[in-house]
């Protein structure tokens, strides 16, 4: 077995191909609901691999991230709603304010100790889900959110059963992660690793720690704006519960508990977290309750993760020799 | 005067959210974890407080006033054990995982009382038998009214955090906390039982939050599931106000940010009550990230 | 006659009710080793923190090639000025001033050639946009990244150890490896503290070789020391310090003669 990933890893284009062939075909076979399982499972992985950057990659507690997700897909119906924007071109302008946001609020707390950051974001996300709540600016409508958002329309075919959500959710999904990828593997990402590593340390070393540590949640944020607005596309309805603590908590596991840092653990993370409960719909009532104890037994049987990043390339290389 | 009444209003809140928070401070200060299962800890207290209650009407067939020291004993004793059971089976194993660890462990216990609570006893909102709770009370000067209920509270809430208090600053066991909270392997080192005494503090903390839950549920009359998360929030900011990890602090906090969102609520508008405990949170972190009475700690390079 | 290099005027640094560092003043010139000395708890890394950023002081300045780089606080509106503005850490590491750490702070869980590649960061440009896109520059950047710290490397003997995690390395590498991502940053000052620590006879002999290599190629070398052979044998120019205050300056042979050095170091029994 441990030949075969070896021989994998030494061709990655073949495997990579592969997983966007299977991608491609995978809904095919599948009925409307299963069609949208895996539409959301994408998109929580294109959540997580956002939240990676600032979680995994800038080791920064980010407890708030689904504001972000919110703000994307608010902005987007809400362009689309009151300005009659054709909600493709919302995508972008949702990426432009959420990281907006995003900057807003680390620029005043970042030099927080991880504790308190989390608890920071933590009350973020609730005044976000608030501030939409109780109908700020009067745009937001309030508890029970917003409705009627059109179709996007991709030319000229309208954009409404399942299967276009889950393509037009892939075509962005594999942008992220080519994006995801070439950061972790730039100064930019090596960057991150040292501050996270040792904050001081990189300090002393000439490296500016506050601006990475912004860049990574502005891009983070940014991301889980493009997220939200790939939702309110599907959905037509968004309310203020895309803001929930919750959604922010899902994400996080879906982070840490499919391994920090890494790439295919998001993947992992958001199967776990996403496909599964939707899987066993059944067990909804104790859904929660078996899902905090998976939390817990993870943590303590592998806090690192299921599929952490560092250990793949270790193993691996040990077998080589 | 109408500032008066929402003063005592206030404090009443204050002191309740002052008994969580307390122990989300003692918990933070011996192992430096925030327990995001408190909040559902407390809200457990409401709903044991309800069985007991419950069960206990049902025996004598009319509610009544004695029925809450035998509950109260049970409600309390039951949270603290649930409070040293989480802390070792989910917290223990995991002191020297890192910081993500403690936390994820911690939400997942959040998750597991939660739906415990909603499973057991249903989503919707629950009553408590009547006739246990007095609800006359007394008119002061001015038209302020303050219930016997609320005396009531404000005696029983005082009267835990004073027995807190000395007990953290009077006995040996006290004194031990106060150590390991200011270093934990120092204080090993001098012979101090550093797991007992965690141990302590989860079975304080917790009791404490959960005297609270039967205290707010007979108070209010009524409560649902969302009442651990709601209160547990605010407890845990009331916590930081004042200085995490600080136990006057957290009296201090969780009474001042009773006050100002009753305050708020009653001057500026019913809708600031949530949003006011956040602002607050924003401030104290921008501006006085250690809390009122917290220190200071430079990092050492 | 040239500026110093390094001018230390009056550095004072209270914390709270302790008087950390009093008044200590001395200067560089270009070029030489200077060994700052003194029993536990006298200052020196207090020092050092200040002149690398890590501290402000309380009163007093240090100047770094006519910069001035370190003062107090400065109140009111005047501290928007933009000469008074403090300067971080990172900000020194750009104007030449590099570091090593008493206990050593590696990263780590990254590679040795990880580790030297930090140094090199703020030597070189590539952002968001060059991580995207990938532009020739980039990868311009990146291989010369890649030979500068392979170099260094190979310049301390740690060549062996590029992919090995910086945590598994033996610890008299390890300092090595500590001191190449301090040259990595190209400073015209190195900072190191106390980077004999733990190390042997041979060890430290090897370190005295390579400071003096390092000094060859035209930087400056300030360090901390316990090890007093190793300080007498090395440092032309010495400065001895005692509860935050200078009590001695000068030479080795001055230095090993002056009679309030030998009663700071053993007290006044002793001889």
């Amino acid at each position: 077995m441990t030949q075969l990933l070896v021989r994998l890893r030494q061709r990655p284009l073949l495997w990579q191909a592969g997983l966007l062939v299977l991608a491609i075909l995978l809904p095919l076979p599948l009925g409307d609901y299963y069609r949208t399982v895996i539409w959301r499972t994408g998109v929580y992985i294109i959540l997580g691999l956002s939240l990676n950057i600032i979680v995994g990659y800038a080791g920064l507690f980010q407890l708030g991230h689904a504001a972000f997700y919110a703000l994307g897909a608010y902005t987007a119906a809400i362009l689309n709603l009151r300005l009659g924007v054709p909600l493709l071109a919302t995508f972008p302008i949702s990426v432009v304010v959420a990281g907006l946001f995003g900057y807003l609020i680390t620029r005043p707390i970042l030099h927080l100790r991880g504790d308190y950051l989390a608890i920071v974001t933590i009350a973020f996300g609730e005044v976000v889900r608030l501030a939409l709540v109780n109908n700020l600016f009067g745009i937001t409508g309030g508890a029970n959110g917003l409705s009627g958002i059109q179709r996007p329309n991709l030319f000229g075919l309208e954009l409404r059963q399942p299967i276009y959500h889950y393509y037009l959710m892939l075509f962005f999904l594999v942008i992220t992660i080519f994006a995801v990828r070439r950061l972790e593997h730039s100064r930019l990402g090596r960057a991150w690793m040292y501050v996270r590593e040792d904050e001081a340390a990189a300090e002393a070393m000439g490296i500016d720690t506050v601006q990475v540590k912004i860049l990574a949640f502005v891009l983070g944020s940014g991301w889980a704006g493009l997220a939200g607005a790939l939702y309110a596309a599907k959905l037509t309805v968004i309310s203020p519960d895309l803001s929930k603590f919750m959604e922010s908590v899902v994400m996080f596991c879906i982070v840490v508990l499919g391994g920090t840092g890494s790439i295919p653990g998001v993947f992992v993370g958001a199967l776990g977290m996403v496909t599964l409960p939707e899987l066993s719909r059944p067990l909804k009532e104790w859904r929660d309750a078996w899902l905090g104890i998976a939390m817990v037994a993870m943590m303590i049987a592998r806090p690192e993760g299921l599929w952490p990043s560092r250990r793949v390339q270790l193993e691996i290389r040990e077998t080589k020799e | 005067m109408q500032f008066i009444q929402q003063l005592i209003n206030g404090v009443t809140i204050g002191s309740f959210y002052a008994l969580v928070a307390l122990g989300y401070t003692m918990v933070y200060g011996v192992l430096k974890m925030i327990n995001f299962a408190h909040g559902d800890l407390f809200m457990w207290g409401a709903y044991l407080g309800l069985t007991g209650m419950t069960l206990l009407v049902g025996w004598a067939t009319q509610g009544s006033a004695w029925m809450i020291a035998p509950v109260a004993i049970l409600v309390i004793l039951v949270v603290a054990l649930t409070g040293v059971l989480v802390e070792r089976v989910a917290y223990r194993p995991l002191r020297s995982a890192g910081r993500l660890a403690p936390i994820i462990s911690a939400l997942g216990v959040a998750f597991i009382l939660e739906s415990l609570a909603r499973n057991l006893y249903g989503a919707k909102w629950q009553t408590y038998p009547s006739g246990v709770t007095p609800s006359g009370g007394l008119m002061l000067s001015g038209g302020v009214r303050i219930g016997i209920m609320q005396i009531a509270v404000l005696i029983a809430s005082f009267v835990l955090m004073g027995a807190l208090y000395l007990f953290v600053q009077r006995t040996r066991l006290g004194m031990a906390m106060r150590a390991v909270s200011l270093d934990a392997n120092v204080s090993r080192l001098m012979g101090v039982d550093v797991d007992r005494i965690i141990s302590v503090v989860f079975l304080i903390g917790p009791g404490l939050g959960g005297a609270a839950g039967l205290i707010v549920a007979l108070y209010y009359g009524s409560f649902d599931f969302t009442l651990g998360w709601t209160f547990g929030l605010k407890a845990f900011i009331a916590a930081i106000l004042g200085g995490i990890g600080n136990i006057p602090g957290a009296m201090l906090g969780g009474m001042l940010l009773g006050v100002v969102e009753t305050l708020a609520s009653g001057y500026i508008s019913p809708q600031w009550k949530d949003v006011i405990a956040y602002i607050v949170l924003i401030l104290i972190l921008l501006f006085r990230p250690t809390g009122l009475l917290g220190e200071r700690i430079a990092e050492k390079v | 006659m040239e500026p110093p290099l390094l001018d230390v005027r009056n550095l004072t640094k209270q914390f709270g009710g302790l008087l950390a560092v009093d008044r200590v003043t001395f200067t560089m010139a270009q070029g030489e080793i200077l060994g700052l000395i003194g029993p536990n708890g006298a200052g020196k890394t207090t020092v050092f923190n200040m002149v690398t950023g890590f501290y402000t002081p309380t009163e007093g300045e240090i100047w770094f090639r006519g910069e001035r780089i370190a003062h107090p606080p400065v109140g009111g509106l005047q501290r928007w000025q933009r000469d008074n503005r403090l300067l971080r850490p990172h900000e020194i590491t750009e104007r030449g001033i590099a570091r090593t750490f008493q206990t050593i702070r590696l990263f780590k869980n990254l590679t040795a050639l990880e580790n030297v590649m930090a140094g090199l960061h703020h030597r070189t440009q590539a952002g968001v946009w060059q991580a995207l896109i990938r532009p020739p520059s980039q990868h311009q950047e990146e291989a010369y990244i890649t030979t500068e710290a392979e170099r260094l490397l190979t310049f301390m003997g740690l060549a062996e150890y590029r992919h090995e995690l910086a945590k598994n390395l033996p610890y008299g590498d390890q300092r090595r490896l500590e001191i190449a991502r301090a040259l990595a940053t190209n400073p015209v000052l190195l900072t190191l503290d106390e980077p004999a620590a733990g190390l042997n006879e041979q060890e430290t002999l090897e370190l005295v070789t390579l400071i003096r290599q390092i000094r060859d190629m035209g930087i400056t070398v300030l360090l901390i020391e316990h090890d007093m052979k190793m300080v007498m044998g090395l440092c032309e120019h010495i400065v001895v310090v005692d509860h935050g205050r200078k009590i001695a300056e000068g030479t080795a042979a001055e230095i090993q003669h002056n009679p309030d050095v030998i009663k700071a170091y053993l007290g006044e029994e002793g001889i």
